[in-house]
C-alpha cells in the first residue's frame, strides 16, 4: 500500500502547508488588560490570544487579521473591547463576548512599501495615530487618523519618530509626546481657539530615552532613558518644563506604566525588578526575582493587577495591592531577544511525548506540542540568571545540546558558556526519570569532558551489557556511565578530533560520524573505526548524520552537508544518491522510514532513505529560516491523506521563533496550481542518469566503484587528477582513494582498518604506532593531521587521566 | 623672559569658619553672610561676587539672623540684642535688646518699615524701623517653645513662624494665633520646624527635622501637600521672587527646588509642589539659601564655601572662604610675612636657596629654612582684626578692637634675642580705625572709623597724627595700597571710586568711573601709576600725573582679556616688580596671572599679529612672543588656594597657598548617605 499511496500522492501533488501550532513570542508587543480585569490579550504573531488573569489559561484566540499584528490596547473603559492593529494598517475593534469584529483598513496603500510599528487609540472620538517605517528608513512617520477611518485621509504628524513600541504616548489633554533623536518632542493639542499643533522640543541630553508613559488622570509624562533613570515631566507644553527624577534602575528602562489612577508608577527593565514608585510619598517598592528581564508592563483600570512580560516569554500577573506575583502565564519558553534562541533544537520525548527544547536561559523545558502548552522546566545549569550590567556584557550558560534515550529514561545535556574572561565552562550532564515521583534527576556531572565546545551528543539505543545506563557518544570523548550498585564512573573514554555530527544506527551496533567532510563508522563498544567514506567533491563539513530506520533503509545513512544531501549504502559502501539543496535542518521519523529536509528558503522534501526520489515537497513553506526540524509520533489517527504524515507529524521551528507543523491538505486544487508553475531544477538526481559531466556518466554507471571521481571545477587543482581503475579490488579501491586525496589520513587510519585492508603492508612508521599503542593500552586514534607521528604523540599526551565530577541529585 | 623663584608659603594655618546665615539685598546687589566666629561678610555680587568688606566679630558676637533694611544691615543673636552694623565704620552703630531673650530669627516687612524678631522665649518682637534707628514696638503673646525661623506675609498682616512641633500664623490685626500641629502629639520624638515661608496666597512653607516640606493651607490649618525632598533635617528654605518655586536644603546637602505645578486634568486644573531639579553643590551641610531677583541661588554652610547657581544654563560657581584683607601683610624689603590669627600674629622671614634658577617648574632645595622671628599675643580676649608691617619688618601694627597697637621689632642681632618695644605713647588725635598701611618706614596711613585716612608718624615710642586725608564726604574706605617710596596713597572706597593722594603734596586725584565694582588696585614703584582690576575683568592703568588713563591702557586695555572673563573668581591683589617695569602681577584664588606690557613700539608693530593665547603652568613666568593686545597674558593656574600672590625683594615672589583637603580636615563628617557602588 505504501508504495501505492506514495505514487498516488506524487501523482496528486498534495498540498502541504504549515500549520502554526505556535504563533510566537506573546512579549513582543504590550498586552492589554480588559476593563474587568479578567482578561490580558497580546499579540502573537498573526493572532491575539486572550488569557484569563485568574487562572492563567489561555481562553480564545483570534484571528482577524491577516499580517502580522502590532499590538492590543483596550478600547473601552467599560466593555471587554479591545483594539488590535496589523503591520499592513488593518485596525479591527472586537471584543470577547463576540466573535464579530469591526475591520478598518486605515489605506496603506498610499504608503506603499510601509509598515506599521505601532499604534495609539486616544480620545473620545477614537482617534488613531499609527508610527509607519517607510522600508528602510530608520525612523517613523506619525500619521493620526480619526472617525470615520476609510474615508477621512489621515493628518501627517511628524517624520522623525523613533521606531519602537512605546516611543508614542498621548496624554490625557490630549498632546501628543513622542521619541526623537533629538530629544522628547510634544505635539500641544489642537484646541479650538488653536487648531494648528504646535511643536515643542525638550532636550534630553546625553541620555536617550527608551520609553514614554503618560499619566491617566493629568498632564504628567513619565520618560526612562537608558541610563536607568525616570523623568517626570510637568508643564510640559511650556519651553520650560518641571522635571523630577526617579533613579533607580542602572539598565535601560524597558517599559514605565502608571497605575490606574496616577498615584504609582511601575518601571521595570533587565534587572528583572519591577519597581513601584508611589509618587505622592516618594517612596519605592521593589518586587525582584521576577524571572527574565521585563520588556513591557501593563496595568488593569480597577488597579487590581500589574501584568509584567518577560523576556522568556512569559507573562507575569501580579497583585497590585499586596504587590505580588499571582501567576504566570507562560508561552513557548525561550529568549525573545536572541536570534538564535533554540541552539538545541528539538527533541522528541517518547515518555511524556513532548518535546524538548530550549527554555528560559539554562533551562530545558517540555513542551507538549499536541495541546499546545508547556509541561514542565527542567533548570540544567542549576545556577542562578545573571543580569546584565550598563558596561559589560555578562553571558549565562546555555544548554546547547540535548539527546534522550530511547526509552525516554535518560537524558544528556550538554552546556557551554564563554566569556573570554574566564576559563571556559563545559559540562555533559546526565539525568534519569524517576517513575515513582515522575521528576528528572541529576545523575551525573562531568565538568570539561571536552577541551573544546560539544558539537553533537546521542544515546546508543540499546544499552550495552553489563550497563544499566546507555553508552553516549559525544564528539571527541566517549563517555560510558555505569551504574553498579549505586556507585557511577566512567568506564573509559576515548579521544577523537574533529567529529562534527555523529549518530548512531538503530541496533546501536554502529556509530557513524561526520568527520569534517568525511563519514566514518565506528563501533560503539570498542570504538573500532571500521571504515570511512568520503566523496572528493563533497569538500563541505557534515552537518547532520542520520541512519535510515526501517525495512530496506537499514544499511543506509543520509548525510547533510550545506549544500548537499547524500545517502550511503553501508553494505556496498557507495554513496547511493545525492542532491543538491541548500539545506538547513534535516529529520527522520521514528515510525516510518521517512525523512524530511527542511531548505533555507523555508522549502520541505520528504524522501524515503533508499531513493532520492521525493515523496512529497512543497516548496515555501514557511517564510523564515526553519531552525530545527523532528516528527513527533500522532496521539491520533490522524486525516492526513498522505503516507509519510500518517504516524507522525513533522514539526520545525523556525527562526522568527514559532513552532510549526506540516501538514498535508486535501485541497488540491489550490495548491496544483501553487506548484503548476515551480520547476525542479534545484532537485539533481546522481542516479537519474543526467549527471553534471560526461565523467560522472561513466562513473554512475559502474556500480562497483566506491568513489566515483568527478572533476568539479572549483576543486580542479592537478593534485585533484583524475584516477579511476575499472577494478573491483576493494584494497586498490581505498589505497587509490586514499592516494589522491588523504595522503596523510591514510597514514593516520587506525592500525586495525589498515590491516584489514592490506595485511601486510603495514609501513614501519605504523608498526611503531602499533607498538606504542600496544605498550599503553591506548585506544586507537584517528586523526586528519600533517603526518600520522604527530597524531600519535598527541594522543598519547591526551590520553590522560581525566576525572569527571560527579554531582548527586 | 622674566624667571622667579616662588616662596610657596603652605604653613598659614587659616581655618574658615562655617557661614551661619545670609541676606541678599536686590537693589544694592549685596550679600551679607555671617560666620561662626561672629563675622560678618558683604560680597559685592554686581558683577562676579567677591568678598568686598569684612564686620569682624569677636569672642561675645554671635550671628543668628541678618536682614537689610533698605541699605542697612541689621543682626541678632544669641547675646538676645538686635544690632544695627554700620558698614563704613565697621562698627555696631545700634544694640536694642529683644524681649525673650537669644534671639534666632529676624524677618522684615515687605514695606520694609517693621523687623520682627523670634526668640528663645517664645516671644515675638516687633520694631519700627525709623532712620535713627529701631524703635520697640510691641512684643506678641508668648508661645511655648523657642521661636526658630520667622517669616513675613506680603500684605503685613501675618507672620508664621516655626517651633518645635508646630507651625503658628498670627495674624497681626486680629491677635489671634492659628497653631498648625505637626506630627503626632504621642510621638516621642519632636518634629523641628527649622524654617518657614509664607507665600502671597497664603500658602505656608516648612521644612523639618524629618527632611519633609510641607505646604500649608493658612485658613484651614492644614497641610495640603507634603514633599520628603530630603533624607536629613531641612534647615533652610528660599522661596522665588515668582512664588512658584521655593529652595530647599538642610543637612542632606542636595539644594532641591520644588516647583508649583498646575497640570491639566480631564476634571480641571490641579496645583501640586514637585521635587525639581537638585544641586549637589555641597559637601556639607548647608544653613543658609539666599535667591535673588533673577532666580540666582546663593548657597553656604559648613563646607565654608559660599556657592552660586543657576539654572538654565547649570551654571555653578564656587567662591572659597578667604581670610579677611589684613590678614597677611608682607615685607618686601625683609623678605618676612607676617600672619594674623585671632589672639596674635606671627612674624616670619622666608627662607631661602642658594642655588639660582635652574629649569621652570623645578623646585630648588632649601639651604636656609624659613625663621619665625616673632609670635606676638595680644590681651586675653582680644580678638586682633587687622595687622600691617612696614617694609623692613622694623615696625609691627594691629588693630584690636578698632584701637591701634604699634610695636618695635629689632630683629635679633647675632644669636641674641629678638627685641619687640610697644610705641606707648598714642597721639589723642589718633581715632580708632579700621584698616591700616605702612607707607614707609616708621610711618602709617589709618582709616579711621570716621572716614578720613590719618598718615601717623612714629618716632621712638612716639606716635603722632602727621596729617589727615579726606575723600568725599559718605565715602569710606575699602582698601588702601601706596607706591614703594610711601608717597602715593591709592584709596578705593565703598561708592566705588579710586582716589590717589599725593601724601606730600596733598594733591589727589579720582579716576574715571567705571561700572563694575573694583576688586583691586596698585600703583607702580617707578612710573607711579595706578593700576586697577575690576569685576569685570577689566584692568585700567592711570596715570596720576596727567590725570587721565595711559596710552597703553587706551589703547590696549579697552575690554576685559577674555581669558580672564572666562573665570568666575575676581583678581584680588596688584603687584609690581621694579627691576621689570613692563610686569603687572595679579592674582585670583586659583591662579596667578601676569601680563606683560610690550614695548610701545613692538607693539605697535605686532598689532596685527595673530592673536595667540598662551598659558604657562608651573612654578615660573614666562613670556611669548606674542602681543596681541599689546599685552600678554600669562595664566599660571594653581592647584591650591591662593591667598596671596606678591613681589618680595631681588627676584621672587610670594605665594601663600591653602590646599583646600586641609580645610576639608578641619570640618565636621557630613551626613552619611549610602551611595550605590561605593561604601
Amino acid at each position: 500500500m505504501g508504495k501505492d499511496t506514495r505514487e498516488d500522492a506524487l501523482d496528486h501533488c498534495l498540498a502541504i502547508q504549515a500549520v502554526q501550532k505556535d504563533w510566537g513570542p506573546i512579549v513582543h508587543y504590550k498586552p492589554a488588560v480588559s476593563a474587568s480585569s479578567r482578561f490580558v490579550a497580546t499579540a502573537s504573531g498573526r493572532s491575539i490570544k486572550v488569557f484569563s488573569t485568574a487562572s492563567g489559561k489561555l481562553l480564545q484566540e483570534h484571528f482577524h487579521h491577516d499580517y502580522k499584528v502590532v499590538g492590543v490596547q483596550r478600547a473601552s473603559a467599560k466593555k471587554d473591547e479591545f483594539v488590535s492593529c496589523d503591520e499592513e494598517g488593518t485596525v479591527c475593534f472586537w471584543s470577547i463576548q463576540s466573535e464579530e469584529a469591526q475591520k478598518f483598513n486605515l489605506g496603506t496603500s498610499s504608503h506603499r512599501q510601509a509598515r506599521v510599528v505601532s499604534f495609539t487609540l486616544f480620545g473620545k472620538d477614537r482617534q488613531l495615530l499609527l508610527l509607519v517605517q517607510n522600508k528602510g528608513c530608520k525612523i517613523g512617520h506619525l500619521l493620526c487618523f480619526a472617525v470615520p477611518y476609510s474615508s477621512k485621509p489621515p493628518t501627517f504628524l511628524a517624520k522623525d519618530v523613533e521606531l519602537g513600541v512605546n516611543k508614542v504616548v498621548v496624554s490625557v489633554t490630549e498632546h501628543i509626546a513622542f521619541i526623537s533623536c533629538k530629544g522628547l518632542i510634544i505635539l500641544t493639542a489642537s484646541t479650538k481657539s488653536r487648531k494648528k499643533r504646535e511643536r515643542i522640543r525638550h532636550m534630553v541630553g546625553e541620555r536617550p530615552l527608551t520609553c514614554l508613559a503618560s499619566h491617566p488622570s493629568q498632564d504628567v509624562l513619565a520618560s526612562g532613558d537608558v541610563s536607568g533613570r525616570i523623568v517626570l515631566w510637568y508643564k510640559f507644553t511650556s519651553t520650560q518644563p518641571i522635571r523630577m527624577e526617579l533613579h533607580w534602575h542602572e539598565m535601560p528602562i524597558a517599559d514605565l506604566t502608571f497605575s490606574a489612577l496616577g498615584s504609582e508608577l511601575y518601571s521595570g527593565g533587565s534587572e528583572n525588578v519591577l519597581v513601584k514608585w508611589h509618587l505622592i510619598s516618594q517612596k519605592r517598592y521593589f518586587l525582584p526575582r521576577l524571572g527574565l528581564p521585563i520588556k513591557f508592563i501593563a496595568t488593569d483600570r480597577k488597579n487590581n493587577l500589574v501584568i509584567t512580560a518577560h523576556l522568556d516569554n512569559a507573562l507575569s500577573v501580579i497583585s497590585a495591592k499586596d504587590f505580588k506575583r499571582q501567576g504566570i502565564i507562560q508561552g513557548l519558553s525561550m529568549n525573545t531577544d536572541s536570534g538564535d534562541s533554540f541552539p538545541a533544537g528539538l527533541t522528541y520525548d517518547p515518555l511524556t511525548r513532548s518535546l524538548i527544547l530550549n527554555g528560559r536561559t539554562g533551562h530545558v523545558q517540555f513542551y507538549d506540542p499536541h495541546h499546545s502548552r508547556q509541561l514542565h522546566h527542567l533548570d540544567i545549569t542549576m545556577s542562578n540568571y545573571y543580569s546584565q550590567e550598563r558596561h559589560k556584557q555578562i553571558q549565562n550558560t546555555e544548554v546547547e545540546h540535548v539527546a534522550i534515550s530511547k526509552d525516554g529514561l535518560r537524558l544528556a545535556t550538554a552546556e557551554f558558556r564563554q566569556d573570554l574572561e574566564v576559563s571556559v565552562e563545559i559540562r555533559l550532564k546526565f539525568w534519569h526519570f524517576k517513575e515513582e515521583d515522575q521528576s528528572w534527576y541529576l545523575n551525573t556531572s562531568v565538568d570539561l569532558p571536552h577541551q573544546k565546545r560539544i558539537s553533537a551528543i546521542t544515546f546508543q539505543p540499546t544499552p550495552a551489557p553489563g550497563t544499566t545506563c546507555s553508552a553516549v557518544c559525544v564528539m571527541r570523548w566517549r563517555w560510558q556511565v555505569q551504574d553498579l550498585g549505586g556507585e557511577r564512573f566512567v568506564r573509559y573514554l576515548w579521544h577523537q578530533e574533529f567529529v562534527d555530527e555523529h549518530w548512531i544506527s538503530p541496533d546501536g551496533s554502529l556509530l557513524a560520524a561526520g568527520f569534517d567532510n568525511i563519514l566514518t563508522l565506528w563501533i560503539p563498544q570498542s570504538c573500532q573505526l571500521k571504515g570511512t567514506l568520503s566523496q572528493p567533491y563533497l569538500a563541505e563539513p557534515l552537518q547532520q548524520v542520520e541512519f535510515g530506520n526501517s525495512e530496506g533503509c537499514w544499511s543506509v545513512v543520509v548525510t547533510r552537508t550545506h549544500h548537499w544531501v547524500c545517502a550511503w549504502d553501508l553494505f556496498t559502501c557507495t554513496l547511493v544518491w545525492r542532491v543538491s539543496v541548500t539545506t538547513s535542518c534535516m529529520a527522520i521519523d521514528p515510525l516510518s522510514s521517512y525523512m524530511a529536509v527542511f531548505s533555507e528558503e523555508g522549502s520541505v522534501y520528504v524522501f524515503e532513505p533508499q531513493s532520492s526520489e521525493l515523496v512529497a515537497y512543497q516548496q515555501c513553506i514557511c517564510k523564515s529560516r526553519p531552525t530545527s526540524a523532528v516528527f513527533v509520533p500522532r496521539i491520533k489517527a490522524s486525516d492526513s491523506c498522505a503516507v509519510w504524515n500518517e504516524k507522525s507529524s513533522l514539526m520545525y521551528i523556525t527562526e522568527d521563533q514559532t513552532l510549526q507543523a506540516v501538514e498535508v491538505v486535501a485541497d488540491i486544487e489550490s495548491a496544483n496550481d501553487k506548484i503548476a508553475g515551480r520547476v525542479k531544477q534545484l532537485v539533481h538526481h546522481s542516479e537519474a542518469g543526467v549527471a553534471p559531466t560526461p565523467f560522472a556518466a561513466l562513473i554512475a554507471k559502474s556500480r562497483t566503484i566506491l568513489t566515483p571521481e568527478e572533476k568539479v571545477g572549483q576543486v580542479g587543482t592537478p593534485a585533484h587528477g583524475v584516477q579511476v581503475q575499472k577494478s573491483t579490488a576493494f584494497l586498490q579501491q581505498v589505497l587509490s582513494e586514499a592516494h589522491v586525496y588523504h595522503l596523510d589520513s591514510f597514514a593516520a587510519l587506525t592500525t586495525e582498518f589498515c590491516k584489514m585492508v592490506i595485511p601486510e603492508a603495514v609501513t614501519s612508521e605504523e608498526k611503531q604506532t602499533q607498538i606504542e599503542m600496544e605498550r599503553q593500552h591506548t585506544p586507537p586514534t584517528i586523526r586528519k593531521g600533517r603526518g600520522g607521528r604527530s597524531g600519535v604523540d598527541r594522543s598519547c599526551k591526551n590520553h590522560r587521566n581525566t576525572t569527571a565530577r560527579k554531582k548527586h541529585p | 623672559m622674566a624667571q622667579y623663584t616662588i616662596h610657596n608659603i603652605r604653613f598659614y594655618d587659616f581655618h574658615p569658619k562655617a557661614i551661619q546665615c545670609m541676606s541678599y539685598e536686590d537693589e544694592t546687589s549685596r550679600l551679607a553672610l555671617s560666620r561662626a566666629d561672629g563675622s560678618i561678610e558683604i560680597w559685592n555680587c554686581k558683577s562676579r561676587p567677591f568678598m568686598q568688606l569684612v564686620l569682624p566679630g569677636d569672642n561675645d558676637s554671635s550671628v543668628e539672623a541678618l536682614v537689610w533694611c533698605r541699605g542697612r544691615l541689621f543682626s541678632a543673636g544669641l547675646h538676645g540684642f538686635l544690632l544695627e552694623h554700620n558698614l563704613a565704620s565697621r562698627e555696631v552703630t545700634l544694640r536694642t535688646p529683644v524681649t525673650g531673650g537669644p534671639t534666632w530669627c529676624l524677618t522684615l516687612s515687605k514695606d520694609k518699615k517693621k523687623l520682627a524678631a523670634g526668640t528663645e522665649g517664645g516671644y515675638v518682637c516687633i520694631f519700627d524701623v525709623v532712620d535713627e534707628g529701631v524703635v520697640y514696638d510691641r512684643v506678641l503673646e508668648k508661645q511655648e517653645g523657642r521661636i526658630l525661623h520667622i517669616a513675613w506675609h506680603s500684605s503685613g498682616d501675618y507672620i508664621v513662624t516655626g517651633s518645635v512641633n508646630c507651625v503658628r500664623l498670627w495674624s497681626l490685626k486680629e491677635g489671634r494665633v492659628t497653631r498648625c500641629a505637626l506630627g503626632a502629639s504621642n510621638r516621642k520624638d519632636e518634629v523641628i520646624v527649622w524654617c518657614v515661608g509664607i507665600l502671597d496666597d497664603m500658602t505656608l512653607v516648612s521644612g523639618d527635622s524629618c527632611g519633609k516640606v510641607c505646604f500649608w493651607n493658612a485658613e484651614l490649618g492644614t497641610i495640603t501637600h507634603s514633599v520628603q525632598t530630603h533624607k536629613a533635617d531641612v534647615l533652610t528654605l528660599a522661596i522665588c521672587v515668582d512664588q512658584n518655586s521655593v529652595y530647599v536644603a538642610g543637612v542632606d546637602p542636595t539644594i532641591v527646588q520644588l516647583s508649583r505645578v498646575e497640570t491639566n486634568t480631564s476634571r480641571g486644573k490641579v496645583e501640586m509642589w514637585i521635587k525639581g531639579n537638585q544641586r549637589s553643590v555641597h559637601t556639607h551641610d548647608v544653613r543658609a539659601l539666599a535667591v535673588t531677583a533673577t532666580d540666582r541661588v546663593y548657597s553656604g554652610g559648613v563646607d565654608t564655601i559660599l556657592t552660586l547657581s543657576y539654572y538654565p544654563p547649570k551654571i555653578v560657581c564656587k567662591f572659597p572662604a578667604l581670610p579677611p584683607l589684613g590678614s597677611i601683610s608682607v615685607a618686601q624689603e625683609a623678605e618676612s610675612l607676617l600672619l594674623q590669627y585671632s589672639d596674635h600674629v606671627e612674624l616670619w622671614r622666608l627662607g631661602a636657596s642658594s642655588e639660582e634658577g635652574g629649569d621652570s617648574g623645578t623646585f630648588l632645595p632649601i639651604t636656609e629654612d624659613r625663621v619665625k622671628m616673632l609670635e606676638l599675643h595680644g590681651k586675653e580676649d582680644e580678638v586682633i582684626q587687622w595687622c600691617a608691617v612696614s617694609p623692613k619688618a622694623l615696625w609691627i601694627a594691629y588693630l584690636v578692637q578698632g584701637s591701634l597697637r604699634i610695636y618695635h621689632f629689632t630683629p635679633p642681632a647675632s644669636g641674641g634675642q629678638p627685641r619687640v618695644q610697644r610705641v606707648r605713647e598714642m597721639s589723642r588725635a589718633i581715632e580708632r580705625s579700621h584698616q591700616i598701611l605702612w607707607l614707609s618706614e616708621a610711618r602709617l596711613a589709618s582709616a579711621s572709623v570716621t572716614g578720613t585716612i590719618q598718615v601717623i608718624s612714629v618716632s621712638g615710642s612716639e606716635a603722632v597724627m602727621e596729617k589727615e586725608l579726606t575723600l568725599e564726604p559718605g565715602h569710606s574706605v575699602l582698601q588702601m595700597t601706596c607706591d614703594m617710596e610711601g608717597k602715593t596713597l591709592a584709596v578705593v572706597d565703598d561708592k566705588n571710586t579710586i582716589t590717589i593722594f599725593d601724601i606730600e603734596g596733598g594733591k589727589s586725584a579720582v579716576l574715571p568711573g567705571h561700572s563694575a565694582p573694583c576688586t583691586a588696585v596698585g600703583i607702580h614703584p617707578l612710573s607711579k601709576e595706578v593700576v586697577a582690576v575690576y569685576a569685570d575683568m577689566s584692568i585700567k592703568e592711570y596715570d596720576p600725573s596727567r590725570k587721565r588713563y595711559t596710552a597703553f591702557c587706551r589703547k590696549h586695555l579697552n575690554e576685559p582679556s577674555p581669558e580672564l572673563v572666562k573665570k568666575h573668581s575676581v583678581i584680588q591683589r596688584v603687584s609690581f616688580d621694579p627691576d621689570h617695569p613692563d610686569l603687572i602681577l595679579l592674582h585670583n584664588d586659583s591662579a596667578f596671572v601676569v601680563v606683560q606690557k610690550g614695548k610701545k613700539a613692538a607693539s605697535e608693530s605686532q598689532e596685527r599679529a595673530p592673536k595667540m593665547k598662551k598659558v604657562m603652568s608651573g612654578s615660573s613666568l614666562g613670556k611669548g612672543e606674542d602681543a596681541g593686545m599689546g599685552a600678554q597674558l600669562s595664566v599660571i593656574r594653581r592647584p591650591n588656594q591662593v591667598l596671596l600672590f606678591s613681589q618680595v625683594k631681588g627676584k621672587a615672589v610670594v605665594s601663600v597657598e591653602l590646599n583646600p583637603l586641609q580645610v576639608m580636615d578641619h570640618l565636621p563628617s557630613p551626613l552619611k548617605v549610602k551611595k550605590y557602588g561605593g561604601t
